[in-house]
């Protein structure tokens, strides 16, 4: 079990808090309804600086970030989250990165990554994976 | 949802699983869906008409994500394709694209539309 996580702190909610980012309304909407019954959305974002702000206020359990947003994206979030919410496991969600891309995105901070169009069950079976195992020492 | 050749129109295992989820979410989300249509392919359109690939790539990929969620499979495939096609710097076939997008967009709306009637009690 992740030791930093936080939602075991006494909230009375066992979920995992978690943070979604992605610029689409869509993807998010969606994403925050199949995910609600698992986990404690506790903030959305729209882009990156957001992302990095509400991960910064939230600490969230596990963040699933979008890999193509404004203003940077999971480039620019990943390494910035992990350093002000080193508790956070980060998941990337996007369409088709190359793997050097991935690769890159892993050795900042994330722990895992998720093609869109993946099922419900494998999202949320990712995440509650990597919450459970913790984010990778830095 | 058999479509006119090609893929289906609907992926049925993605509407069933958010058709699974609590009350109206699927009404909700096919709403958001369609009111982001006609921007992106005003958007498409005129990224086309300038020949800017590199928009024209941005809003296909979120078009063809934003599908994939809805379970627009063939609006999905048909946006990827277009994505594909500006990433290639190759616009020679991206008007007939954006055609098959707006008939694949008519079909799809009209088929969610019918299903969410079906659905009420």
């Amino acid at each position: 079990m992740n030791p930093q996580a936080n939602q075991f702190n006494g909230s009375g909610d066992n979920r995992p808090s978690l943070l979604i980012a992605d610029d689409d309304p869509v993807m998010r909407f969606a994403l925050g309804s199949q995910l609600e019954g698992e986990f404690h959305v506790v903030a959305m974002a729209a882009n990156t600086t957001e992302a990095i702000e509400l991960a910064s206020t939230h600490r969230p359990d596990a963040a699933l970030i979008d890999v193509q947003m404004p203003d940077g994206g999971a480039r620019e979030a990943v390494p910035h989250i992990a350093t002000c919410s080193p508790g956070t496991c980060i998941v990337i969600l996007s369409g088709d990165e190359s793997r050097g891309s991935v690769l890159e995105l892993l050795d900042a901070g994330a722990v895992a990554y998720l093609r869109k169009g993946a099922t419900r069950g494998e999202i949320s079976r990712t995440l509650l994976a990597a919450v459970q195992r913790g984010p990778d020492p830095r | 949802v058999p479509a006119l050749g090609g893929r289906r129109l609907l992926d049925e295992v993605v509407v069933a699983e958010l058709e699974s989820l609590r009350g109206e979410v699927l009404t909700e989300l096919i709403s958001l869906y369609f009111s982001e249509v006609p921007w992106q392919m005003a958007e498409l359109s005129r990224a086309v008409g300038r020949g800017e690939t590199l928009a024209i790539e941005q809003v296909a990929h979120r078009l063809s994500g934003g599908s994939c969620t809805v379970g627009a499979a063939q609006v999905s495939d048909i946006a990827a394709e277009l994505e594909a096609t500006a990433r290639a710097g190759d616009l020679t076939n991206a008007d007939h694209l954006i055609e098959r997008l707006r008939r694949a967009l008519d079909e799809t709306q009209t088929a969610f539309t019918i299903r969410l009637i079906e659905r009420k009690p």
